[in-house]
């Protein structure tokens, strides 16, 4: 039996409402009774049952109304409704699951029947909702394992700008000593206390000075390492910018999003992943409207299609020795949809094997390099997190593109759980 | 005067180091390259007597740079530096030491650190710098 839950049984009959309610009880459940279609909406509302045994005929509202009002409500949207009735007509049965029924049981009943049927359906939905728990902790638990990866990558990038600004800044605190030196030597020369020097001793110190200082390459120089320092410090921001904007917590509400600075800020965390490999083009369509989206998630699915882009085409160059591969990202407005093109100059996928690419367990890594989880979390983030869709395009030998497409409005959340 | 090789693949990194070798220009002559095949040429054109090297590099990284000083050219000194690793498990500058690189630092180093390593490895005799752990 299905460990307690709460059953709300509606049914204008006393009679019949009685012996479910108390046959009901006896098993186990916790139950509330309804005798009409405004009340059990109004006791679904309040107390949230695990399960609703629903008349269909009933004075005023019916049960098929019933069940439209409670699948439309986000807190009963998912509660299984069995139905309950005397009609056995064909249409009235298509018309039950066409609300959103879960099930059709016929007066008169069988209590046996009943209890079985309860219990697959609490058993069924405890099964789903632990299944979307799951693949929420799996998408939390796969975005940590990303964030560490990328640490070290993150780490690299940071610290060799870190490198030559530090270099940059003590040759230039060296170069300072140099000139004050020749300063000095200047207001040496200047001083009214010493003996008025020749005109020649005193273009031949200045030529020592100048000479000492190394003038000439310090004007070259400080410059340039004054103009290095700076682009060292903007790649240090940028990437720490990146970082922040990539590991952003992650609603569980869509928010607005600009999906083309996503992509940006993605591309510079993971850069360590790539460029060693690949070069990587943007082609951002600046026109494109925010997109409602999960923002946090996104950028999981840009970082998954953009690491397994490298890892396709380094496994065609091996590390960078015989050639470099391309990684080209694209985004533009698709009619109602925004779409987000990844490709890659990899081998290409198999055609055995398109099928299954999105399946969860399903890899063509060696044993301790991908769990498989990968693609089978992209799949899920786009199609049911955001309501959009994810379509590849391959080919052995060339290359592989996949095409994300999301709804530019969105839609009813029903995704609170990912 | 010693001839030392310095190979980056950012040349930022590379200028600023330049500067701060330029005190030394009449001790050290420095050459540098953007990368490992760049470095493995001018290994075969003219000698030198140290190698300092980034690892994690396009077109023949750090560590092959290292084998191949270590192969053909045993005498020249190395130094590896690098900024980190492409996975958490793996420290590049472990596997540097273990194919041959005689002293490592990790970026950001000082140049002072450098210079002292450098001066370290140019003063020694061989027997006394030899890798710890060298390919066969």
């Amino acid at each position: 039996m299905s460990p307690s839950a709460r059953i709300l049984v509606v049914d204008d009959d006393a009679t019949i409402r009685g012996i479910l309610a108390e046959a009901l009880a006896k098993t186990g459940y916790e139950t509330l009774e309804a005798t009409n279609g405004s009340e059990a909406e109004h006791l679904a509302r309040q107390h949230e049952p695990d399960l609703v045994l629903l008349d269909v005929a009933m004075p005023g509202e019916d049960g098929f109304s019933v069940c439209e009002h409670l699948k439309s409500e986000v807190s009963t949207s998912d509660t299984p409704v069995i139905f309950i009735t005397a009609k056995t007509n064909p249409a009235h049965i298509e018309r039950a699951f066409s609300v959103g029924g879960s099930d059709y049981i016929t007066k008169p009943f069988h209590m046996r029947e009943v209890r079985a049927r309860v219990c697959a359906h609490l058993d069924l939905h405890r099964a789903v909702r632990e299944l979307e728990k799951s693949q929420a902790a799996l998408l939390r638990a796969q975005k940590l394992e990303a964030v560490g990866q990328l640490a070290a990558g993150v780490a690299h990038e940071i610290n060799t700008p870190t490198q030559f600004v530090g270099d940059n800044t003590r040759f230039l605190q060296e170069t300072f000593s140099d000139v004050v030196a020749l300063i000095e030597t200047l207001r040496g020369l200047s001083s009214a206390d010493s003996p008025p020097p020749s005109a020649d001793q005193l273009i031949s110190t200045i030529r020592e000075a100048l000479d000492q200082a190394d003038v000439d390459y310090l004007l070259a120089q400080v410059p340039r390492a004054l103009e290095s320092s700076l682009h060292g410090l903007k790649r240090i921001s940028k990437i720490v910018k990146a970082m922040k904007q990539f590991s952003h917590p992650g609603s569980s509400e869509k928010e607005q999003a600009n999906i083309n600075r996503a992509i940006e800020s993605t591309t510079t965390v993971a850069r360590n992943e790539w460029r060693y490999v690949a070069d990587l083009e943007l082609h951002l369509d600046d026109s494109l409207p925010p997109v409602p989206c999960l923002l946090g998630d996104l950028n999981q699915v840009i970082l998954n299609l953009i690491v397994n882009a490298a890892h396709a085409i380094a496994d065609v160059v091996g590390d960078g020795s015989q050639g470099r591969g391309k990684i080209t990202i694209t985004t533009s407005q698709v009619g109602g949809e925004a779409e987000i093109r990844i490709a890659d100059t990899g081998g290409g996928i198999p055609e055995a094997i398109h099928s299954k690419i999105f399946d969860p367990f399903f890899t063509t890594k060696e044993v301790g390099k991908g769990t498989g989880q990968g693609l089978a979390i992209v799949h899920t983030v786009i199609t049911e997190g955001h309501g959009g869709s994810i379509d590849v395009e391959t080919e052995v030998g060339k290359g592989t593109t996949f095409i994300i497409r999301l709804p530019l409005e969105a839609a009813p959340d029903r995704t609170e759980a990912a | 005067m010693k001839k030392i090789l310095l190979v980056d693949d950012d040349a930022d990194l590379l200028d600023a180091l330049e500067r701060n070798f330029r005190p030394h220009r009449h001790t050290w002559h420095l050459t540098t390259a953007l990368n490992g095949a760049e470095a493995l040429s001018l290994l075969q054109e003219r000698p030198f007597e140290l190698v300092i090297t980034d690892i994690l590099m396009p077109e023949r990284e750090g560590l092959e740079v290292i084998m191949e000083v270590r192969r053909d050219h045993p005498e020249i000194k190395v130094i590896a530096i690098s900024g980190g690793s492409r996975k958490m498990s793996l420290d590049v500058l472990d596997v540097a030491r273990s194919f041959g690189a005689h002293k490592v630092l990790a970026k950001p180093f000082t140049a002072d650190d450098l210079f002292q390593a450098i001066r370290t490895l140019l003063n020694e005799d061989v027997q006394a710098s030899s890798p710890e752990q060298s390919l066969s």
